[in-house]
């Protein structure tokens, strides 16, 4: 009866899931520059985690302001949303923060 | 009758101290139109959100494909074939129709909706940005979207709204053709001949309450339903053939 299948479910439509990716990008890139202006060029854990967090609300919010209904009844949630930006932002903070301590904490 | 396919039981929620659902109920059957009629404000957009799961309630639970809830979310209804068509803002304005299409498609495996869309007026729409779309190429453009899903169960908030009573004309032949796929719905709206037409069954909304009114004929005879909604004029049913 035309359910919707697991593989959908994990990964329902790769076009949303690009755009999500990029605004997470953009937005998690925006952050460090701005934390690099005020002078922290390596920011705590602490503060790694909610610049993850934010970065996960802004992406929810921007698809429950315009797509929640539409892809709600394709079965997509807008946690799904929540949940692909933070697996996208801690794919680029964790690698970050070890790069960063790697090359600028010892100096 | 079979057992329903779809069913919001004995629902109650307020706003505000106000009772806008009280014991509310309505069923969707496989392969019939459920018209759910009602003044403005008496709470049928509330009942349909409450089944569709987007708004909770404080008492009252839904069923659908063979499971029971007491909170419903429109995620995992939609992940079983249920389909909430909204009074507005179903489209993203973000993409053009041609992308909703695909996008349903590939997440759902739906049907073809190029003959839908052609027979809507929309062919020549598909690749503009659906924020730029009049209020009635829109309503069409979300029909199209229902049809392409190849809903299990839609229910369609006020889809004749706006709409030029040529195009209500083939919505509503659209409408019975999914009923008869086998598609169960539960359509509202004050456009009473239109849905008259299509419905097998008429639910009447009064004060938060539900009455089943049978047939289309037999609620034209209600008397309560003649004198708290209809009106005095004279209602026949004429049927749409699907």
């Amino acid at each position: 009866m035309n359910q919707v299948s697991l593989a959908r479910r994990l990964l329902p439509y790769p076009p949303l899931f690009w755009r999500i990716a990029r605004t997470t990008v953009v937005l998690w890139a925006a952050f460090h520059v701005a934390l690099a202006v005020l002078g922290v060029v390596v920011p705590a854990p602490p503060a790694s985690a909610v610049i993850v967090a934010v970065c996960a609300a802004a992406v929810w919010m921007d698809l429950a302001r315009g797509d929640h209904l539409f892809f709600s009844n394709l079965g997509v949630s807008p946690g799904w949303s929540a949940w692909v930006a933070v697996a996208v932002g801690c794919a680029l903070e964790v690698p970050l923060q070890i790069a960063l301590r790697l090359l600028i904490v010892p100096a | 009758m079979s057992r329903p396919i779809f069913a919001v039981e004995g629902a109650g929620k307020s706003f505000g101290g106000r009772a806008v659902l009280k014991s509310a109920s309505v069923w969707a059957y496989a392969g019939r139109i459920t018209a759910l009629f009602g003044r403005n404000g008496c709470g049928k957009s509330t009942l349909l959100k409450f089944g569709a799961g987007l708004t909770g309630a404080e008492y009252g639970s839904v069923q659908f494909a063979g499971r029971a809830y007491l909170r419903a979310r429109l995620p995992d209804l939609a992940r079983d074939g249920l389909f909430y068509l909204p009074s507005e803002g179903l489209l993203s304005p973000r993409m053009t129709l041609r992308q909703h299409l695909h996008a349903l498609r590939f997440v759902t495996g739906g049907a073809d909706a190029m003959p839908t869309v052609e027979r809507l007026g929309l062919a020549g729409l598909l690749d503009q940005d659906v924020g730029e779309f009049s209020g009635g190429e829109r309503r069409r453009a979300e029909v199209s979207l229902a049809v392409a899903r190849a809903p299990v169960c839609l229910l369609a908030d006020e889809p004749f709204a706006g709409v030029s009573p040529a195009d209500a004309e083939v919505l509503g032949g659209v409408f019975r053709e999914m009923a008869g796929r086998g598609c169960a719905m539960v359509i509202t709206g004050h456009e009473v001949p239109q849905l008259m037409r299509i419905a097998d069954d008429v639910v009447w909304m009064t004060e938060g309450s539900t009455h089943h009114l049978g047939t289309p004929a037999q609620a034209a005879v209600n008397e309560q339903f003649r004198r708290g909604y209809l009106g005095p004029g004279r209602w026949t049913v004429a049927r749409t053939p699907g």
